[in-house]
This record gives C-alpha cells, structure tokens and sequence, in this order.
C-alpha cells in the first residue's frame, strides 16, 4: 500500500498540468504584452487606456515602496508591478469570454512559484543592500528571537501563496458549485453575478500579494533613514 | 485541479511557472517599469516646466497689472495736477484781463477826458481867435479905413482879452 502511494506521489511530483502551464505562460504573454505596449506610448502625450493603468501602478508601488532606501526602490517597485499585474492578469484569465483556460492561481503551483520568486527577490535584495553581516544581524538580534524571526520567514511565502490559491480555488469551486447545483436557466444570475465579483476579488487578491511583497521587503531593508550602503543595487531581479 | 487528489502538494509545474514568472519579472523589471518611470518623471518635469511657466506668466501678469495701476494712478494723479494748473491759470488770467482792462479803461476814459478838455480849449480858443477878427473887421467897418489897426486891436483886446496865440491853442 506504501509502495503505491510512494509510486502516486512521485508521479504527481514529476506531473505536469498542461492547461494550468498553457494558462501560465498564457497570462505572462499577455503581461508581457502590456506591459511592452504601455511601454512605447510617447512621453508628452497623456497616457490613456492600459498606459494609465500601468502608470497608476508603477505610482502607487513607487510610494509603497518609498520607504526603503533609494538604491534598491527600484527592484521593489519594479517586483510590486510586476505581481501585480502577473497575479491579477492570472486570476482573470478564465472570466475572459470563451477562454478555455483556468484561472493559473487557482493551482497551487503557481501561487508558490510566485511567493518563493518574490520571497526570493525580497531575501536577495536584503543580501546584496545589507551584507552578510547586516542581514544576518537583521535575524540574530536579539537572539532569542532568531527562531521566530526564521519560522517568519518560512512561512512568509505560505501565506502568500495558499491565500491566492484559497480564493482563486474558492472561487472556481463556486462556479462549479453555481453549475452544479442550480439548474441551467436560474444559474444564469448567479453565475453572472459572481463573475462580477469574481473580477473584484481578482483584483484586490493581486494588490494584497503585491502589497505584501512589498511590506516584506521593508521588513527586511534598511529604511531610507537608516541606509548606509553606497552602491546601488540594479532594478532588475 | 479538482482531478488531483493532492491538490495542496506541488508539482513539476510549479517549475514551469517559476520560469516564466522570473522571465516576467526580469523583463518587467529591467526594460518595462524603469522605461515607464521615467517616461512619468520626464511628463512630470515637464509639466513642472509647464507649471512654473504659467505661474511665471501670471507673476509678470500681476507685474504689469501692479505697473498699469501705477501709471493709472500716475496719470490721475498728474491729471488732477494739470486741472489744477488750468484751473489756477483760468484764474489768474480772468483776474489778469479784468487788472488789465480796468488798466485799459482807466487810460482810455482818461485819455478821452484830456481829449474832450482839449478840444474845448481849442474851440473856446478857435472861437476867441474868430470873435476878436470879426470885432477887429467890425470896428474898421465901424470907424472906417483912417482908423488906426493898433488902436482898434487894443481896443478890441480890451474888451475881448489879449489874443490867444496859435501855437499856445494847437
């Protein structure tokens, strides 16, 4: 019975999901395409449509992140927009109409990948601002405190990712249950009522992400106050 | 997702994703979001630009408002000065015509006074001159051609006082 769970496991471990990694790469061509889009538009003209959207964002993680230093704002304002656009682009892909697709966050593979990059990124950053010595400093003061300061910082990327993942799953759950439940004819208003709300949870779950990455990398760079390291670290991840 | 039984427990896919997230986010990060920053701080500037240029214009704006104010209170003010002068010199100069025409008459009633009294001299003398040679004619006529003209003139002076002389009249 072991071996056959053993055997289970380590299929499920090496599967692939092919509609959830097509609904992936999917949401990271569109971002992608925004993203480049919005990126061309002329500097004097005023931004409308999509442009304003991203400028909207990159302003508003810009002040999020106006709190750390200088020299790594960039990479935190540059991630926020990124997740935020990637997360939401994401939990919207399957209200697109006729889109076969799930929506990729309601898979827990995607939430993870996305809060260990993140938590990733966030831990580099502190690495590359602070030092060894000050980012580990930055855990060992007080000591006592260092296995909690640690088990925080394991579970950081849980959080991150099994929320997502809760409410995209609950989500998709609901439709399910709204189909299976309901008959065809009377599903319709819920069904359409949800999707509606849908689209606002999609929303506000990708700002939550995205501000919480960025309440991490607070936590863990030196203020612009306290900065003290001289060389600027580069935007890009 | 729901054919998985395991639903909670990741699999290769999560790799797959990590990929194409971390290529998201090195593209985002480096071509897209500074791309778009910039382009926000360079439309920012300029409408600092265009900003301190309004505000420029509307500070010389209240220059030249200030400066017209100025020059309107100038221009009343030296135009209440110049009706001021006219006015003073209306007045000076009606009070100097009536001087100068009171003067004027004055000279003139005098002149004219002297002028009556002269001619009256001059016919009283003009009218003596003519009595005393119709008396001196009178008297020769009277007398006749012996009679003496010395004593006739004396005669005739005597009653009609010495003759006035020509030039004393004129």
């Amino acid at each position: 019975m072991n071996e056959v769970s053993d055997t289970a496991l380590a299929s499920t471990a090496t599967a692939i999901q092919a509609d959830i990694a097509i609904a992936t790469l999917v949401a990271a061509a569109i971002v992608l395409a925004l993203g480049l889009l919005s990126r061309r538009h002329r500097t004097t003209a005023a931004p409308t449509g999509i442009t304003l959207l991203w400028e909207m964002s990159v302003e508003a993680a810009d002040r999020a992140a106006g709190s750390v230093s200088a020299n790594v704002r960039g990479r935190v304002s540059g991630t926020a927009v990124t997740l935020f656009w990637f997360v939401a682009v994401s939990n919207w892909l399957h209200l697109i109409p006729g889109s076969p697709l799930p929506a990729p966050t309601s898979d827990i593979n995607l939430t993870l990948a996305l809060a260990v990059t993140a938590m990733g990124v966030v831990h580099l950053t502190a690495l590359q601002s602070r030092g060894w010595r000050g980012y580990l400093r930055h855990y060992l003061s007080p000591w006592w405190l260092a296995p909690v300061k640690i088990l925080e910082e394991l579970v950081k990327p849980l959080t991150l990712a099994l929320r997502l993942f809760g409410m995209m799953f609950a989500s998709a759950l609901m439709v399910v249950l709204i189909g299976a439940i309901l008959p065809a004819p009377v599903a319709v208003v819920p069904h359409v009522l949800w999707t509606l709300f849908d689209v606002f949870i999609g929303a506000i779950q990708a700002f939550i992400f995205a501000l919480l990455t960025v309440l991490y990398f607070q936590a863990v760079l030196p203020s612009e106050a306290t900065a003290t390291s001289p060389t600027p670290v580069p935007s890009h991840a | 997702m729901l054919d998985n039984p395991n639903f909670l427990v990741p699999d290769a896919t999560f790799l797959i994703e990590m990929l194409a997230f971390v290529a998201v986010l090195v593209v985002m990060s480096r071509y897209v979001v500074p791309r778009i920053r910039d382009r926000m701080s360079e439309r920012q500037r300029c409408i600092d630009q265009a900003l301190a240029g309004v505000r420029d214009a509307d500070r010389r704006r209240h220059e030249a408002d200030s400066t017209a104010a100025a020059i309107r209170a100038e221009a009343r003010r030296e135009a209440a000065q110049i009706t001021e002068q006219a006015r003073s010199m209306r007045d000076h100069l009606i009070a100097e015509g009536r001087r100068t025409g009171l003067e004027e008459y004055r000279w003139l009633a005098g002149r004219a006074e002297r002028d009556v009294q002269r001619r009256t001299e001059l016919g009283r003398d003009q009218a003596r001159r003519n009595a005393r040679t119709a008396a001196i004619a009178a008297a020769r006529a009277y007398v006749g051609p012996a009679a003496d003209p010395a004593q006739i003139a004396a005669l005739v002076d005597e009653h009609l006082g010495p003759p006035v002389p020509k030039s004393q009249a004129a």
